[in-house]
């Protein structure tokens, strides 16, 4: 958004007046009053101004329209699924993961949440695009995500080991506001990144941030919820899932994070971070402990399909792979 | 195309007259500090020179010189020289845990009193004390003891038997002379002064402790293990404010793992277990605390007993796979069963 000293006011508004309008923000001179820039350039605004300022809006400010047609479209050509790496998962997801979307795992601990997201994150990487994973509490390991790179089919597109990890970035994040703070910059790191490539980069998506991983929220923000301040910790909430939802559409990538769960004996286990957090993945799945090594997953809410179905997987050393639906089970 | 959405001046870790000021002024989210200067910012809203300067530090965030701050490639991490780890004596559950305890990361220790979590927790304490010419750790301990389990003539055992162990290995054909020359140089009373002994009461110790541990580390740069003996003590006694109990435990973890991260130094944690029974009325032990705990912890060992033996079992783990190993708490310590344990000879035969 230009500030308003930015925008091209032409011969309405003298070089004093421009002065003065370098420092406020659009959003500034409409919070104070249906177009009231005598406010702001005192005695020397005149009608002019105010015409030119609408003028302005109009042009800079307004947002676009589109009729679903062409949304649709655009869905068709732009919109890329990143497959997880596990077969079943991507079945249930219609595809996979969708850019776009901020999308998340819960689940009990041990339910292969971590292991979800890293299998999604290697396979994403060995074809060169980039995955960039915040780290609330030391999980990632680099020797699990080599060994999930060699079960990777091959492929012409397949980088080699070090290529493929040095595509993903792991930050240590050690609080809420780090996690806000550590978005942010990758987002402007990549805003750049692609402004310097251009639109139609010659080699494809090959260092294009593709998938972000935040493992895990709830970890993340445990200490801040239900504190005697306790606007402070829901707008935070609100905070990391709009950021999380607006980086997925304004970079068209995928959002991943994973979720503990709450609760009880009665309603069974449910997404932690209640209901504030609950409306803020586009799509959520839920994974489940069986015996062993086996875990199966539910759609729990999505934007796309309706909930319910199950991916069943396996979780091996090699990360998690479809296994057969156990007889009795739906 | 949306924009990049940009933090706002809300949320940032000002004082709150500071935020209502600029928010006044106009500096609603990161986006409106781009490009001004300290200067600037201090002349248009009327604060100190240094108050602009720590402002749009924070504005800027991780961002510096197009690269952000911290981040590192999972290739480097890769390439990292595999850390060295604590043993336990036993080299059964080493092998279980993956060597033995790892640094970086906090693992966990759950059982029913009378395990031997302590046993285990003193042994460590004495263990990351072996020198470097050993293959150990060569540093020193915080003990944090809650519930007074520590028991000082125990270790000075534990202390004794670990330094007769390195002294005949020294003395072995494979003996180094710098493995000779570290063991001369340990004695029992320098292996108690190097474990740090937190007593803690009550809750609001337990809570000024988290504070100032990273500034004691920081002047006791030796220090590879913290050892928490245990999590479940205060928050066993007042379960009515459980959100608060979970926010405090949760705060708890955050502390610990950066501690761990930031330090490189192992962090064990022990914790009770309680029953979980299933949906077809089997029940199991699982660890204490609740979910809002379950995610703190790296790695979860849970200790029990079967058939008259200790176990040991991987509970949760990252990385390894969910093993089992068996235990012995003897008068040196805790040791590994050295030869199985002969079946009973069939009367009938």
């Amino acid at each position: 958004m230009p500030r308003a000293g930015q925008l091209d006011w032409g011969s309405d508004v003298d070089a004093a007046g421009l002065a003065l309008l370098q420092d406020v923000s659009v959003e500034e001179i409409l919070l104070r009053g249906k177009f009231d820039l005598e406010h702001i350039l005192s005695a020397t605004a005149s009608a002019q101004a105010d015409k030119r300022f609408q003028q302005l809006l109009q042009q800079h400010v307004a947002p676009r329209v589109q009729n679903g047609a062409q949304v649709m479209l655009q869905l068709q050509q732009q919109v890329n699924i990143l497959p997880t790496g596990c077969s079943s998962l991507d079945d249930l997801l219609k595809g996979g993961l969708r850019e776009g979307h901020m999308i998340e795992l819960t689940g009990e601990p041990a339910s292969g949440k971590s292991q979800a997201c890293l299998l999604a994150a290697v396979t994403t990487a060995a074809r060169g695009e980039r995955v960039e994973w915040l780290d609330t509490s030391t999980f990632f390991n680099a020797h699990h995500a080599a060994a999930f790179y060699h079960a990777l089919p091959a492929s012409p597109h397949k980088l080699p080991l070090e290529a493929c990890l040095d595509a993903i970035r792991v930050h240590p994040v050690q609080d809420a506001l780090d996690a806000l703070s550590i978005l942010e910059a990758v987002m402007l790191q990549e805003q750049e990144s692609r402004a310097a490539r251009g639109p139609q980069p010659r080699q494809g998506r090959v260092g294009r941030l593709s998938l972000i991983v935040v493992d895990s929220v709830s970890a993340l923000m445990g200490p801040v919820l239900g504190s005697g301040q306790y606007g402070y910790g829901q707008a935070l909430l609100t905070s990391l899932g709009h950021t999380l939802k607006q980086a997925a559409t304004s970079l068209s990538v995928v959002c991943l994070n994973t979720n503990g769960v709450v609760g009880g004996r009665q309603s069974g286990p449910r997404p932690a971070l209640g209901e504030t957090w609950r409306v803020q993945p586009q799509i959520r799945l839920q994974l489940h402990r069986e015996e062993g090594q086996r875990r199966w997953a539910t759609l729990l809410a999505s934007t796309i399909s309706p909930s319910g179905g199950r991916a069943w997987f396996q979780l091996t050393p090699t990360g998690p792979q479809t296994c057969a639906v156990p007889s009795g089970s739906l | 195309m949306t924009a990049i959405p940009r933090r706002s001046v809300a949320l940032l870790p000002l004082p709150n007259a500071l935020q209502h000021l600029l928010m006044a002024c106009g500096y609603r989210t990161t986006a409106d500090f781009d490009g001004i200067s300290s200067p600037a910012l201090a002349h248009t809203s009327g604060i100190p020179l240094e108050d602009a300067s720590a402002v749009l530090q924070m504005a800027q965030g991780h961002l510096h010189n197009g690269s952000v701050q911290g981040e590192r490639s999972a290739r480097a991490l890769l390439e990292e020289r595999p850390m060295r780890r604590i043993i336990t004596f036993c080299s059964d559950v080493d092998q279980i845990l993956g060597g033995g305890v790892a640094l970086g990361q906090l693992t966990e220790l759950c059982g029913v009193p009378g395990v031997g979590k302590t046993q285990l927790g003193m042994q460590l304490a004495v263990d990351v004390q072996i020198p470097y010419a050993f293959g150990g750790l060569g540093g020193t301990a915080v003990y944090i003891d809650t519930e007074g389990s520590f028991a000082v003539e125990r270790v000075e055992q534990v202390a004794e038997a670990c330094m007769r162990h390195l002294q005949k290995l020294a003395a072995s054909p494979n003996g180094t002379s710098q493995q000779a020359d570290a063991v001369s140089c340990m004695d029992k009373e320098g292996m108690l002064a190097n474990i740090h002994l937190f007593r803690v009461t009550e809750l609001a110790q337990q809570m000024t402790l988290s504070n100032e541990l990273d500034l004691f580390i920081s002047q006791h740069p030796l220090v590879k293990l913290v050892v928490f003996d245990s999590v479940t003590f205060h928050f066993r006694q007042d379960s009515r404010d459980l959100a608060q109990r979970a926010r405090v435990l949760a705060g708890l973890a955050q502390c610990l793992t950066r501690l761990a991260a930031q330090r490189r130094l192992a962090v064990v944690i022990m914790n009770q277990v309680t029953t979980k029974v299933s949906d077809n009325d089997s029940s199991h032990l699982i660890p204490a605390l609740g979910d809002s705990w379950a995610h703190a912890s790296a790695t979860q060992v849970l200790l029990s007993f079967q058939d008259g033996t200790r176990q040991a079992r991987i509970y949760k783990s990252p990385s390894l796979p969910e093993r089992t190993a068996e235990y012995l708490i003897t008068a040196d310590g805790v040791r590994g069963r050295r030869t199985p344990k002969r079946p009973r000879p069939d009367p009938a035969a």
